[in-house]
């Protein structure tokens, strides 16, 4: 048997839900723009008169249900489907992150429309032509001697953007160590404020959602691995806490987060190889990741930075990155200037390093010998030398050196053949195939990060037509709770102030 | 079961699309103003290679080419002033002919053929030091340094006495070569010298056209100076000394000059063989040139037609996305509430 105001309770808990539902409805409007927002709803349940301990129970028929009760307020979010988009966005953002390096250095050698250093060899071969149909000339001589220069800056230009490149990298790298660290800290900041809103029965929806999103980005960088668990904090309650570990590819786990602690990555250089090491707050270095990390823009970063490809050495990163291009351009720079001096005979040579040492793209420049010669100093003569004869064969001997196949070293024991050109082209063709398979590879990744995320909008974002409907929906509820509130109210009017009342 | 849509799913997606639309867009209209095929060496890393080489290959080309038509003019120009020598030594046959007709001719007439040689003689050393661009034909491999100068009276090459000069350094001299790289591929031996054959001799040397040293007689082979004996043979005699000159030093001087001139002709025939040679090699380069032109143009650059086609239908299609995008999500429920 319910008591005599129970219909009013009822009514109370019909308004109160209604009202909560309207609410919700109008917040989820307001952010159907707001970034990382979850769509929320209200949780209510129907709340029944049966409470367990009823030791006078009478007649079961008699129970009826109390009304609506609000449990609290939740959120449309599948996690699964965050778990598989930061999987995705780690492979994508290796992509990204090796894309920008690689970029940057395709424009150094990219000669499809411009060719430059390519141009400038086939200039050098045709002034040693012209050279040696006079060689006499001190105006055709000089011409070569001018194009050799102009070659030498070219090698030297070119090993300067390389090298810009790999300033402009090392920053990037750096400064996305200082974001992931400041997104690690911010993790564990929201996490101590969700706790302690949850402390206080409040779920604190719009800090996971910007949780959410700080977690998302940190997926940009290595692979995470994201878990919660219910803590106790007494009387019965328990508090949820989040963990983010870097997961390598065997499954390690290295600790990220854990609730409000943190972990703080640092960039490292270790005879001139990139790594990253993950330090706990006081600086104390926990474990070096840098040969863990398999994917996200951190990876891209260290093959960008730290890769030799066929140049690597034991325990070296293989990835042709940077490194390896500015190797590839140094061995064709000394390989260059050797072939020439050898031709031009002993104490003659025609190039040299600028301060002396190993001739590389970024010192080779033509000797001070052939710089500061008075008059000729090619050598004509054949390359015996013994009888002094005045044909021109060693100019032609360099041509055939030049525009005749060559052995370069790749580092890895099976070295190239052909031109220098060829060797050129080789760089290019190597550097293209390399930006084609990293463009083909962002797409599908791109787009499998664009499916999940449709996915995830699907599940999680917001549809005004839905909130349109659902507005009608919980208007009508709360215009019928009110309409049973005043049925219920007159009923009473009726029991109470016109029972008994008759005939009087 | 249909997924569920919202708004923002449906601009996201339009918004990557246009983005997808206006890159095409970019390449197309890239592409209909430049007619490449391909502007960075990633959109084909393959075709860029090849374009690479085949560019190396025309400016190889071309350096042969260029090679073969400087030859070509120094050969037209060595030809005309071997000519050149050849018809003065005909004149100077003629006249020495005339000379040898002893008593019809008076001592001054003698004097006369004495200048008239000497004359030929000018003329030859201009010959001797033919010019083209700066450069002198005959002057062997130093083709910077006037070739044929006089010193004194008498002729030195480069320095060494025509005449008298040291025999063996004057055959080393004579034997001088240039060689040039007309695109017959050099081969370099395991010692690193250039296999001659491999390679043109482009060398003409002015004393093995026009003679040095004397012969066993003791007269001149060199054209210039084999004139200036008979001139001066022939002054002498003019001025009263009988011996000097005879019919059989005259009919000396003729077969020396007869043999001189077959010399030149000899030297400026083989010329002509070797020219020959050049312009086939030459007719080919062209013919080479004109395909690699046309396999760099098929292989870099677009039909313009097609170019243009993918233009203006790209622009359609970017036309359409954007009016479509105009109507898109203009209304929900919201606008039929009341």
């Amino acid at each position: 048997m319910s008591s005599t105001f129970t219909g009013l309770q009822i009514g109370k808990s019909g308004l109160m839900s209604a009202m909560s539902n309207l609410q919700v409805t109008g917040n989820n409007i307001s952010n159907v723009n707001t970034d990382g927002y979850t769509r929320q709803k209200v949780d209510t349940i129907a709340l029944g008169a049966y409470n367990g301990s009823m030791r006078y129970v009478t007649c079961a028929a008699n129970y009826k249900g109390l009304g609506s009760r609000i449990t609290g307020t939740s959120q449309y979010r599948d996690t699964s489907l965050d778990v598989r988009y930061r999987q995705e966005v780690a492979k994508l953002s290796q992509q990204t992150a090796a894309a920008e390096g690689l970029n940057e250095i395709g424009m150094i050698f990219d000669d499809t429309i411009n060719t430059v250093m390519d141009e400038q060899f086939s200039n050098f071969v045709s002034q040693l032509q012209n050279f040696a149909g006079d060689p006499s000339s001190e105006v055709a001589e000089n011409l070569v001697k001018t194009s050799a220069e102009v070659l030498t800056q070219f090698f030297n230009q070119y090993s300067d953007r390389i090298e810009t490149a790999f300033g402009d990298m090392t920053a990037t790298f750096n400064e996305s160590i200082d974001n992931v660290n400041s997104i690690l800290e911010r993790v564990a900041s929201l996490n101590d404020s969700i706790r302690n809103a949850q402390l206080g029965q409040y779920d604190a929806l719009e800090l996971r959602d910007e949780r959410n999103v700080l977690l998302d980005e940190l997926s940009q960088y290595m692979n995470i691995q994201v878990s919660t668990k219910s803590v106790p904090v007494g009387s019965g309650y328990s508090v949820e806490t989040l963990k983010v570990d870097f997961l390598d590819k065997d499954g390690n786990v290295y600790n990220l987060i854990d609730g409000g602690d943190y972990n703080q990555l640092k960039a490292t250089t270790n005879n001139g190889q990139f790594g990253i090491v993950l330090n706990d707050l006081n600086g104390t270095q926990i474990e070096d990741l840098t040969d863990n990390i398999y994917n996200g823009a951190f990876k891209g970063y260290l093959d960008i930075l730290n890769g030799k490809g066929t140049y690597a050495g034991t325990n070296d990163n293989t990835y042709k990155g940077i490194p390896f291009y500015r190797e590839s351009l140094n061995t064709l720079a000394n390989k260059f200037a050797t072939v020439l001096n050898e031709a031009n005979g002993a104490d003659k040579p025609m190039f040299e390093a600028e301060g002396g040492g190993v001739i590389t793209a970024e010192n080779i420049q033509l000797s001070e010998k052939w710089r500061t010669a008075d008059g000729s100093y090619i050598t004509n003569t054949v390359k015996t030398g013994g009888n002094y004869n005045t044909d021109n064969t060693n100019i032609l001997y360099m041509i055939s050196q030049l525009t005749g196949k060559q052995e370069f070293s790749t580092g890895n024991g099976t070295p190239f053949e052909g031109t220098f050109q060829d060797y050129l082209t080789n760089i290019c063709a190597t550097l293209g195939t390399q930006i084609q398979s990293n463009e083909i590879l962002s797409t599908t990744y791109a787009n499998n990060v664009d499916d999940i995320d449709y996915a995830r909008e699907s599940v999680s974002g917001v549809n005004l037509d839905e909130e349109a409907i659902n507005m009608i929906t919980y208007n009508y509820a709360l215009t019928a709770a009110s309409r049973f509130l005043t049925t219920v109210d007159e009923a009473l009017n009726t029991l109470i102030s016109s029972t008994g009342m008759v005939g009087r | 079961m249909p997924i569920r849509m919202t708004s923002s799913m449906i601009s996201g997606e339009y918004k990557n699309q246009m983005n997808t639309t206006l890159s095409q867009l970019d390449y197309y209209t890239k592409r209909a103003q430049n007619l490449r095929n391909f502007s960075k060496f990633s959109e084909n890393p393959l075709g860029a290679s090849k374009a690479m080489r085949l560019r190396r290959s025309y400016t190889q080309n071309q350096d042969y080419m260029n090679n073969i038509e400087n030859v070509g003019k120094t050969y037209t120009m060595a030809e005309e002033s071997a000519m050149n020598v050849k018809n003065i030594l005909d004149e100077a046959k003629d006249i020495l002919t005339t000379s040898s007709n002893f008593g019809t001719r008076s001592q001054a007439d003698y004097m006369t053929f004495a200048t008239a040689l000497r004359g030929f003689q000018q003329d030859i050393l201009q010959s001797m030091n033919a010019k083209v661009n700066d450069t002198y034909v005959f002057g062997g491999a130093n083709a910077t340094e006037i070739p044929f100068k006089l010193d004194g009276g008498n002729l030195q090459f480069r320095g060494v006495e025509v005449a008298t000069g040291d025999a063996g350094e004057l055959e080393s001299l004579s034997k001088e070569s240039i060689y040039i790289d007309i695109g017959l591929g050099i081969n370099v031996d395991k010692n690193g010298n250039v296999d001659t054959a491999s390679v043109f001799n482009d060398t003409m040397n002015g004393l093995e056209f026009f003679g040095y040293g004397e012969d066993d007689d003791g007269y001149s082979k060199n054209v210039y100076n084999l004139l200036g004996q008979a001139a001066d043979a022939i002054e002498k005699y003019a001025k009263g000394n009988g011996t000097a000159y005879n019919k059989d030093i005259a009919s000396k001087f003729i077969e020396k000059v007869s043999n001189a001139t077959s010399r030149v002709l000899i030297s400026t025939s083989n010329l002509g063989i070797k020219q020959n040679q050049l312009d086939s090699l030459g007719e080919r380069l062209v013919s080479t040139q004109e395909e690699l032109t046309e396999q760099l143009h098929n292989l870099e650059y677009v039909d313009a037609e097609e170019a243009y086609t993918d233009y203006t239908w790209q622009q359609y299609v970017y036309n359409a996305s954007l009016q479509i995008g105009s109507k898109l999500l203009q209304t929900s429920f919201l606008d039929f509430m009341k």
